[in-house]
């Protein structure tokens, strides 16, 4: 069955308790299940240093959630993260207007096993490649 | 003898000129189309910002048009989301 491709970023509260912020994460992909919705994706990047300060705070929690589903998914999902006083900001972000959730869900399998597999020094290396091409460009 | 060498000064100072110019840039994207264009990597669209968080004119980027248009909305959804800043103050 073909859905929509979604993908939400939101910021928590620096400031909460590990429980608190763990009840935040599985609220918003357990909304993403009862709203009919296929979760592929949920990725805490931790507490990073904003670009700019929000609603006072420096900091915040970055959690991504990628997810199929229908478009009445987001609009559910934005008054949550509106209601929910923990959010500090969110953004949601359509990836694809048809894909499968069930190859989706195959190819993220396997490209964290690709990441297992890796040795570490290897991602290094790439990462510096990209920054040299970058300076020579200038 | 004086209007001459004027003249020729004029000549080499154009000649000059049109090297500089002429020195196209590629746009990156293009040259290399594994780099994907994302707003969740803040730390390769701050190469396309000015040290004050404005985005950069493509003449001097160097990006096609449809890769700085591309680049732009990638930055506009980061400053968003707080990963890049829409101004930096200037801090006494």
């Amino acid at each position: 069955m073909m859905m929509k491709y979604y993908e939400t970023l939101y910021l928590v509260n620096p400031n909460l308790a590990d429980e608190d912020y763990k009840d935040v994460l599985t609220k918003f992909s357990a909304l993403i299940e009862k709203n009919k919705g296929v979760l592929i994706k949920s990725d805490e990047w931790g507490k990073k240093s904003l670009a700019y300060p929000v609603k006072k705070f420096d900091r915040g929690y970055y959690v991504l959630l990628q997810y199929c589903g229908e478009p009445s998914i987001t609009s559910d999902l934005r008054r949550d993260l509106k209601l929910d006083d923990r959010i500090l900001k969110y953004q949601t972000v359509k990836l694809s207007d048809s894909a499968d959730p069930e190859k989706l869900i195959r190819e993220a399998q396997d490209s964290v096993e690709k990441v297992v597999e890796q040795p570490e020094t290897a991602e290094k290396v790439g990462s510096e490649g990209l920054e040299k091409e970058v300076e020579n460009g200038v | 003898m004086a209007y001459n060498a004027r003249s020729n000064r004029k000549t080499t100072n154009k000649k000059r000129f049109k090297g500089t110019y002429n020195r196209r840039k590629i746009c990156r994207f293009c040259a290399d189309s594994s780099l994907v264009i994302d707003y969740k990597d803040p730390k390769t669209l701050r190469y396309f910002t000015t040290e004050r968080g404005k985005i950069t004119p493509c003449r001097i980027s160097g990006n096609c048009a449809k890769h700085q248009r591309m680049v732009t909305l990638a930055i506009k959804r980061a400053r968003n989301i707080a990963l890049l800043p829409f101004t930096t103050s200037l801090e006494r």
